[in-house]
């Protein structure tokens, strides 16, 4: 996905945004597909996408991805316009989505998180959290430090007085 | 070291923090409250309990109105503003949602045209410990609008019902048009008569028998005890109610107990929505 520096130019008229990561990657996407970030959407109404938008805290391999999936949803979004691009069928985007979130290892994951809510990009920021929710799931305080590698910055009695406040979560 | 929103000899626009902040986020605490509860949010009302005995970032993002405001049923404003006592909204959404699921709030004033024939017996329905919340209560009829179990109990004084006679207890209901989380025959159902009890767990489906004909439980089963493996399936009436029934026992003439009908959903603890209350139903078994 990464381009190549190009010149932001109009393709079949679906204007193209280049988009920077923090390492200095180039993405050239169109603003269809751009514009599912409600962050990019702005700035494109605001006309200040000429030049390339930087993104400084968002490396390079987020970036890749989170073009990838503006680009396998671009779909839904671009649906109205005469885009050349085959829009995916549901079945190939569920797919998609399962497998990219699947394969997504912690902190990826919660770069990916940090990404979509930067960006304001509502599906991916839903997709990405449902899934830390479906590793807390069922999971005791314990489990969940283990799974999350959090260090419990409680004192017992702290503990023991939100464990007493949620009683009913804690008996099995 | 912020950039300008436009630098310079450099026509790109640059969004967002310096780099530094974002390059060694690999964890959990990383992310901001709001995307911690966002993910909390996707859980159950006891995962978010849990969540907030994690750490201190976890509580805060556990116990947040963004958390529990996602548990509440969506319309929970307007179903609220009808209740009878008035509702306390000042309190966090936390306390709101477990006060609503610890007892249930009554609507638009509940009438009392009981019909002669059918024993409205009073439904608690208890909510407890987590579940769900607010079970709606309206004109007599009530439904469950978003709960993860249930417990339903009717009761009847033993001299309210005629001596020496068998009598069959339904559950009289109907399936709400966007009904879900309904469809497992994990419900189970058993009679007590002063804590004794008198007719035996059994499975209940709220959804009728879709492989083989309807069968009327009520007359099937009535030779003996409903065997563990066997399922009540209910059957639609002629005013439009299902009923199924939940078990039968015989009224001695010397019983001055309370009958307790129970009905529960403790297995499947996936969100149910949709099942409307009419009441439960004490008819005398005339059966063959």
């Amino acid at each position: 996905m990464a381009a190549a520096a190009a010149e932001a130019t109009t393709d079949g008229g679906g204007k193209m945004i280049i988009l920077i990561s923090a390492d200095g990657k180039r993405f050239e996407v169109t603003e269809a597909v751009a514009s599912q970030s409600q962050l990019i959407s702005n700035m494109i109404e605001d006309d200040c996408t000429e030049n390339g938008v930087r993104l400084p805290n968002v490396d390079g391999d987020i970036l890749t991805m989170v073009v990838d999936y503006c680009n396998m949803h671009a779909g839904d979004a671009a649906a109205a316009g005469d885009t050349m691009k085959a829009s995916s069928t549901e079945e190939e985007l569920k797919k998609f989505d399962a497998e990219l979130v699947q394969a997504l290892e912690n902190p990826v994951l919660f770069k990916l998180i940090l990404a979509a809510n930067f960006l304001n990009i509502k599906s991916l920021l839903d997709m990405t959290c449902q899934r830390v929710a479906d590793m807390m799931s069922g999971k005791t305080p314990e489990q969940m430090r283990e799974t999350f590698s959090i260090e419990n910055d409680f004192t017992p009695e702290e503990e023991a007085a939100i464990r007493q406040e949620n009683a009913w979560a804690f008996d099995d | 070291m912020k950039r300008p929103r436009r630098e310079e000899g450099d026509d790109e626009v640059s969004v967002g923090k310096d780099e530094e902040e974002a390059e060694y986020c690999s964890s959990i605490s990383c992310l901001p409250e709001a995307c911690l509860a966002h993910a909390i949010s996707f859980t159950t009302p006891m995962d978010a309990c849990r969540c907030s005995a994690v750490s201190a970032a976890f509580q805060t993002a556990a116990s947040s109105d963004a958390v529990w405001e996602h548990f509440l049923p969506p319309d929970y404003h307007s179903i609220l503003a009808r209740a009878d006592d008035p509702v306390d909204f000042t309190t966090s959404k936390k306390e709101l949602f477990l006060s609503l699921a610890q007892d249930h709030v009554l609507l638009d004033q509940r009438t009392k045209n009981k019909r002669s024939q059918v024993l409205h017996a009073i439904i608690e329905i208890i909510m407890d410990n987590m579940g769900g919340s607010s079970p709606v209560l309206e004109t007599e009829v009530a439904e469950l609008v978003a709960v993860c179990w249930f417990d339903l109990s009717g009761r009847v004084n033993c001299r309210e019902l005629s001596p020496n006679t068998e009598y069959v207890a339904y559950l009289i209901f109907k399936l709400a048009d966007e009904s879900y989380g309904l469809d497992c025959r994990t419900q189970e159902a058993y009679i007590t008569m002063d804590d004794q009890v008198v007719s035996a767990k059994r499975a209940i489906s709220l959804h009728p028998n879709m492989q083989d004909t309807p069968v009327d439980m009520g007359r099937s089963e009535k030779e003996g005890q409903a065997e563990e493996e066997t399922v009540s399936y209910p059957r639609e009436r002629d005013d439009g109610w299902m009923e199924v029934q939940l078990g039968h026992f015989y009224n001695h003439q010397e019983d001055t107990g309370v009958v307790a009908i129970h009905l529960y959903e403790h297995v499947q603890l996936n969100w149910k929505k949709g099942l409307i209350l009419e009441g439960m139903e004490i008819r005398h078994n005339i059966g063959p």
